[in-house]
């Protein structure tokens, strides 16, 4: 073996300023010497009590009021003395305009597929066609931004076509779908490692929107972000990354968001949101994803609940213990692998030591399987959405050995990505 | 049961922006409430001085006011008002004298500060850690701050510097390698 890596070299590697094949050497080092992969384990214990340490100043409450008093003060002096904003007010009435160009466009039945107007001789109409937007039970910035990520090169098509207010009308439609960012819900029943990886991640990816709810929470090993944002709910930097007490019991609720991640849990812990998955899947659009655990196969587990749903049946097939994870045909080119240098990475992942027994059922697309067929990455349509399955709670694992973000993160990032038309 | 304040919570604060841009007074009020403390506890270990980083904050958030109509939503929200928030802390420092030097030559503690609130909730070692920090060089500080503070990427720390996102790793690197050596000492 060679000789340990230093801090230095770890840090470097970690942050990545290591040159490719100080890099390399690092990481084939790690992967040997349980020594040092011990210390990068405390390089990112480190790094957190860093971050967890900044975090933690109080502020001067009675000045935050103070400032957003003066500010809106500020505002409307500011509004009083422009003589002429003329961007301003132009920027004004946009929502106003884009309300009335989706009002007009419902009205004239544009949204609908069989609308008999002669689309294709009008990009403007193609485009709001194609938006297709279903007038269901969620709010219609929810419809917006989920139906619209499907039509926004039918919007900028229709946006050149177009001219004057119209054109500015699309141009803010599609700054309101591009600016938005996918909305989770992450459930999970049990403490788990998995649960606080993906917790972990979804605190800190900037590119989602999360609300987590742990079924069983155990304060003790819930040492993570979930404790300490309630703890600090101001000073957390994950401000819109909360842990919620209750799950959405209506599908208006649910409609709120994009992607439900539904961890190891019972049906019954889900109360009414478990006879809302399929609507929320077929009819509204939404996304979910299962992660198989210990119980996900047991008669009353949230996926038994959902067969219709679920890319996989469950099987019995004995514990073929740890095995190498193989990307198919499929996963090759699906954007749910969409990580960098996919052919490599996915030659490189840990293996993995547990995956729930399992079939994929017709029409699903598995996109990555175990050694022995079983597959670890599932996806199915359903209605206008889809579902998804990772067939193993840990893939933990994967950030353990080289390092936090090597291949956990990012899988997760391109799943749930894709998994929200992103 | 989720009620309505959690769901508005997940409004982001670029649509927020540009509702307050569009002459919404309580999605302006909300966004400088959401964002005041953390930018707040940014300032403070940016300058080490509470009242400084009192008048800085509220300076960035009536500079954000007077420039609102100049954001165009291009990048997030945030960014454009670190680099404010960042460029105010660096005249105050320049204007007040305080520079790297002043700072190593105080005593370890003085001017220590946290926030009114009595939220000294840290221990020796996280009090040690934050003098760490506080001694670090002003080249590498904000990239750390934005980093493990205010859980930045590295792309949009860029941004706010004004430089590559490489420069970014780098000077996270150097403030790390920094931080382990003053800790160090300190043991």
């Amino acid at each position: 073996m060679s000789a340990h890596v230093t801090w230095s070299e770890l840090d470097a590697t970690r942050q990545g300023v290591a040159s490719d094949e100080e890099s390399r050497r690092v990481r084939d080092h790690l992967a040997a010497c349980p020594e040092c992969t011990a210390s990068m384990g405390t390089l990112l214990d480190e790094e957190r009590e860093l971050a967890e340490t900044l975090a933690t100043a109080g502020f001067p409450k009675e000045h935050r009021e103070e400032t957003a008093s003066l500010a809106v003060e500020r505002f409307r002096e500011l509004k009083k003395t422009d003589a002429k904003p003329a961007r301003r007010a132009w920027e004004a009435i946009l929502p106003a305009i884009a309300a009335a160009v989706l009002l007009v466009a419902l009205m004239a039945g544009m949204f609908k597929t069989s609308a008999v107007r002669p689309v294709d001789e009008d990009p403007v109409a193609r485009a709001l066609k194609d938006l297709s937007i279903p007038a269901d039970a969620e709010s219609a910035r929810a419809r917006l931004v989920r139906f619209g990520h499907k039509a926004l090169p039918a919007l900028k098509a229709a946006e050149s076509a177009a001219s004057g207010e119209l054109q500015e009308s699309l141009a803010y439609l599609r700054e309101v779908i591009l600016n938005s960012k996918p909305r989770v819900l992450f459930i999970y029943s049990h403490p788990s490692n998995e649960y606080l990886a993906l917790s972990r991640f979804l605190v800190k990816e900037p590119s989602f929107l999360a609300h987590r709810i742990q079924f069983k929470a155990d304060p003790p090993l819930m040492g993570d972000v979930s404790e300490w944002a309630a703890k600090f709910p101001e000073q957390a930097p994950e401000r819109f990354h909360r842990a919620i007490t209750e799950i959405p019991r209506t599908i208006e609720e649910l409609a709120e968001y994009d992607i439900i991640v539904a961890g190891d849990c019972l049906a019954s812990e889900a109360g009414p949101a478990a006879a809302l998955l399929d609507p929320f899947v077929r009819k509204l659009g939404g996304s979910l994803l299962f992660i198989a655990g210990p119980h996900s196969a047991g008669e009353n587990s949230l996926a038994r609940a959902t067969p219709d749903l679920l890319p996989v049946e469950f099987t019995t097939a004995a514990d073929a213990g740890p095995q190498r994870v193989l990307m198919t045909e499929a996963g090759r080119t699906h954007p749910a692998l969409g990580v960098e240098s996919r052919e490599t990475f996915f030659n490189n992942v840990p293996d993995v030591r547990w995956v729930q027994a399992s079939t994929a059922r017709p029409g699903s697309t598995v996109l990555l399987a175990m050694t022995s067929g079983t597959p670890l990455l599932a996806i199915r349509s359903a209605g206008r959405g889809q579902v998804g399955f990772v067939g193993s709670d840990e893939l933990y694992m994967w950030r353990a050995k080289v390092g936090q973000e090597k291949y956990h993160h990012p899988l997760y990032r391109a799943l749930l990505a894709a998994m929200a038309n992103r | 049961m989720q009620d309505t304040a959690q769901l508005e919570a997940i409004r982001t604060e670029d649509a927020l922006a540009l509702e307050a841009q569009a002459g919404n007074e309580q999605a302006l009020r909300e966004l400088v409430g959401r964002l005041y403390p953390g930018m707040y506890t940014f300032v403070l270990r940016m300058l080490h001085h509470e009242e400084d980083a009192r008048d800085v904050t509220q300076d960035v958030f009536l500079r954000m006011v007077a420039h609102l109509a100049d954001y165009r939503g291009e990048y997030k929200f945030t960014t454009w008002l670190f680099r404010i928030a960042i460029n105010r802390a660096r005249d105050v420092m320049r204007t007040r004298g305080r520079t790297m030097a002043d700072l190593d030559a105080l005593p370890e503690t003085e001017g220590f500060l946290e926030g009114p609130d009595g939220l000294i909730r840290a221990g020796e070692e996280r009090q040690k850690l934050l003098e760490a920090v506080r001694r670090l060089p002003e080249s590498v500080r904000p990239s750390l701050l934005l980093a493990y503070q205010q859980g930045m990427p590295h792309a949009e720390i860029a941004k706010v510097l004004g430089i590559t996102p490489n420069a970014v790793k780098l000077r996270i690197h150097k403030a790390m390698q920094l931080l382990r050596k003053k800790m160090e000492k300190y043991r």
